[in-house]
């Protein structure tokens, strides 16, 4: 089960939205607080600026706060925050353009990879910067939808259904994209090992 | 029934898929990957959520008033009462605790902690131990730490509470997150290993991931990845080195740091008394491994490293530099 922003268990956060429905700030403040970072950090995948990822997530837990008294989620709160993050991004942008300007950041960063702390050998630096190559070049050649059905899974511990919601897909797509992901990244890794 | 089987079957996958990741050696570079802006900071939660109050304005202090039985100073100082009236933690404990769970599960651990026993795990300086918890995950105490566990640890939740230094290797359990609570850090988990310190002496905490990660006062900090956390929460993150977990085989590793910094250490972990009697020493760097020994082992490291002379007396070691030596 997610942990890092969904240790609320499941009945908990039924309590906390419940509280937060009512009005009691401080228990929509551990809410945001727990939802803030990974919130943003999946914005920023999606509209590519980080500071403009604050903003977009400020602006969801406004509206959700402003209209708390008609927030009703039977199934994944954490499901929801991301899908509403997800919907207020691309209000924001026309999808298109948010989709090139991330595959572009990706690009421009992924050459730069490796930087860092300096291993202890040199053998180790070559063997390391290989690696890390390969997967970048591997990720950045999955298609956007199974990158963020990848980091929604990985990073953010969502459940195949919870991503399903969080991308407004049906479960078995969800799946899809992840064994697609998966499939893309086994396999750099398998040519690793034949080159090796 | 099928519902449950999905639910289990993908998280068996997500497991083995990180696994994988992790045997390569490619988990991090995977994550960074997919966030192509992971070198940029995301701003604190703390300062974030001012700034959300700062947009909400009125309509929230106004609704606060309404909720008088949650409020939030009503809680807070209950569970100051209990928890100090049992542990004697500080408060800042509870501020973090409380900042970090859902309030409603926190009071829970709350009360069921501090209604329940505790069973004290202690070393003294110069002892090591390691404990096996009820799950089978392991802890290695380093030199003069406590660990309290709950004696229902395990029933409802996985919860621990340090006080110094500790490697922990944690049993996988689903659904039942692993917690070590110390000083002002709370650092969340499901299977990984790690560490932990924060002695009295320290003023801020630190937790070291060596595999998996971890959730830090919400925060995310993956392997080969350090902390610092403060009072204000995190405040630094950055790459963690080997030596960070060699105490837990019987290693003391100093890197670079100065002899001021490291006499702490070497006492904790001689079980001695060290002190300088040449302040030209104070700022002597160390960067070296010490095992388990004799305070006559450190005496003859120190010869080594400094060009020191040793006067000793019991336990206690007064370092001076050659030819700088008070006769007496």
């Amino acid at each position: 089960m997610p942990y890092n922003h969904s240790n609320l268990p499941p009945v908990g956060s039924d309590q906390l939205v419940e509280a937060f429905r009512r009005g009691d700030v401080d228990a929509f403040e551990q809410w945001y607080r727990l939802l803030f970072v990974p919130l943003t950090k999946f914005a920023r995948q999606l509209c590519g600026s980080t500071d403009l990822a604050h903003d977009l997530v400020q602006d969801v837990f406004v509206s959700i706060w402003t209209r708390r008294a008609e927030f009703n989620i039977a199934t994944s709160t954490a499901a929801y925050m991301y899908g509403a993050v997800r919907r207020r991004v691309l209000q924001e942008h026309r999808h298109l353009a948010v989709v090139q300007r991330s595959e572009k950041i990706a690009e421009s960063t992924g050459v730069t990879f490796g930087l860092g702390e300096a291993p202890a050998s040199p053998d180790q630096l070559t063997e390391n910067s290989a690696v890390r190559t390969k997967i970048v070049a591997a990720i950045n050649a999955l298609p956007q939808r199974q990158r963020l059905a990848l980091t929604l899974w990985l990073e953010h511990d969502l459940s195949t259904a919870e991503i399903a919601k969080a991308l407004d897909i049906s479960d078995r797509v969800a799946r899809r994209l992840l064994e697609k992901a998966r499939n893309g990244i086994r396999e750099a890794l398998a040519d690793l090992v034949v080159e090796s | 029934m099928k519902d449950i089987d999905i639910v289990e079957h993908d998280e068996r996958l997500k497991n083995e898929f990180r696994r994988e990741l992790v045997d390569r050696g490619v988990l991090n570079v995977t994550l960074q990957a997919l966030d192509p802006l992971h070198a940029e900071a995301v701003k604190p939660p703390h300062v974030a959520w001012r700034e959300f109050q700062g947009r909400i304005g009125r309509d929230a202090s106004a609704k606060l008033a309404t909720v008088p039985l949650h409020s939030q100073s009503t809680r807070r100082s209950r569970s100051k009462v209990m928890w100090s009236s049992v542990a004697g933690a500080v408060s800042a404990v509870i501020v973090a605790f409380l900042l970090t769970v859902g309030w409603q599960s926190a009071i829970h651990n709350i009360h069921t902690h501090m209604s329940g026993r505790v069973s004290t795990y202690a070393t003294a300086m110069g002892q090591h131990s390691t404990v096996t918890l009820p799950d089978g995950s392991t802890v290695v105490l380093n030199v003069a730490s406590t660990l309290e566990v709950p004696t229902d640890f395990g029933v409802g939740s996985r919860t621990v509470k340090l006080n110094g230094e500790a490697l922990f290797t944690v049993v996988h359990k689903s659904g039942k997150p692993f917690t070590v609570l110390a000083g002002e850090s709370k650092t969340q988990v499901l299977g990984t290993r790690f560490m932990v310190r924060r002695y009295d002496s320290d003023s801020t905490a630190m937790v070291a991931v060596q595999e998996g990660r971890v959730n830090v006062n919400s925060i995310i900090v993956n392997a080969e990845e350090k902390v610092v956390v403060a009072h204000r929460g995190v405040i630094s993150r950055e790459t963690v080195s080997a030596g960070q977990f060699t105490f837990a085989s019987g290693i003391l590793t100093l890197e670079g740091v100065s002899l001021l910094e490291a006499i702490p250490e070497l006492n904790r972990w001689y079980n001695a008394d060290i002190r300088i009697g040449d302040p030209g020493l104070e700022n002597e760097y160390i960067k070296a491994r010490f095992a388990s020994g004799s305070l006559t082992d450190l005496a003859e490291i120190f010869e080594l490293l400094f060009n020191a002379r040793i006067v000793s007396a019991g336990r206690v070691l007064t370092l001076y530099s050659k030819g700088n030596e008070v006769k007496g």
